[in-house]
């Protein structure tokens, strides 16, 4: 992971995740990208969905398929740390498809710069599970 | 994972975390810091239950590879977790696999590892595994 540093407080970071997770559960794609710098890089190989997606462009189309292909989508906040350079989401996840569900628990770790612009997110779950528990 | 409450300070937490990764790096594992009835779970092992039984998982674990080193990226801690991101390095047969792995700890007031929760990056949790 590269390094990243700002300057906005831990509790405003955590928020800025929380709402872009809010963002994401309402279907607000455009509000969810508007939360990303321009370079946003969101690695996915920890995903159904997997690879690494830079730009916002690439991103948002990668993250638009879990509503898309996915059902019932629960992502249920367990607790999020942050300090000067990460914020770490623990997050209650399940999802449906084709009657099969999947329930795990996902770590999502971000970057946020000094403008309040998350630079770079990754996912790391286990794949495996969710490629079983769905059949892809 | 259940929730879990500490008195030790965040930073304190931190800085224990970071000893017991240095230590586990020597192959160091002090019982003293898991609770009795401590849990291990992730990618790597199936649960581990009980203080013994997860101490001697997490010596094994180098035992298994000609290299196993875990340096910290960061750690982070609030009241309920710690959580540190890890560059992961295994040797095993002369080839190397280097990959992130995320721990996430839950402390009692002792500050001892009550619950511990370990994935690894896909990719490198395959390669690791075939190696």
């Amino acid at each position: 992971m590269a390094e990243a540093g700002t300057k906005l407080s831990n509790a405003e970071k955590i928020q800025l995740v929380r709402d872009a997770f809010d963002a994401f559960k309402r279907g607000d794609m455009k509000a969810l990208s508007d939360a990303w710098s321009d370079d946003f890089v969101w690695h996915a190989r920890g995903s159904v969905f997997g690879g690494d997606f830079k730009g916002k462009e690439a991103a948002i189309g990668a993250i638009a398929r879990y509503p898309q292909e996915l059902e019932d989508i629960k992502l249920d906040f367990h607790d999020i740390v942050a300090n000067d350079k990460h914020v770490v989401a623990l997050v209650n996840s399940s999802f449906k498809r084709s009657g099969k569900t999947y329930q795990d628990q996902i770590v999502y770790i971000f970057h946020i710069n000094d403008q309040g612009k998350t630079t770079e997110g990754w996912i790391i779950a286990d794949t495996e599970l969710a490629k079983n528990a769905i059949g892809s | 994972m259940a929730d879990a409450r500490t008195k030790l300070t965040p930073q304190q937490k931190i800085e224990m975390a970071r000893k017991a990764l240095q230590d586990a790096n020597q192959g160091k594992v002090n019982p003293e810091g898991f609770a009795p009835d401590a849990v291990m779970r992730g990618s790597l092992a199936p649960e581990v239950r009980g203080r013994d039984a997860v101490v001697g998982a997490l010596k094994k674990a180098p035992t298994m590879f000609e290299e196993f080193r875990r340096e910290p990226h960061a750690i982070l801690a609030d009241n309920d977790h710690v959580v540190a991101l890890i560059n992961l390095k295994v040797k095993s047969r002369g080839r190397t696999v280097e990959g992130q792995q995320v721990l996430v700890v839950h402390t009692n007031d002792q500050g001892q590892i009550t619950e511990m929760w370990g994935m690894i990056e896909p990719e490198a949790l395959k390669r690791i595994q075939g190696s």
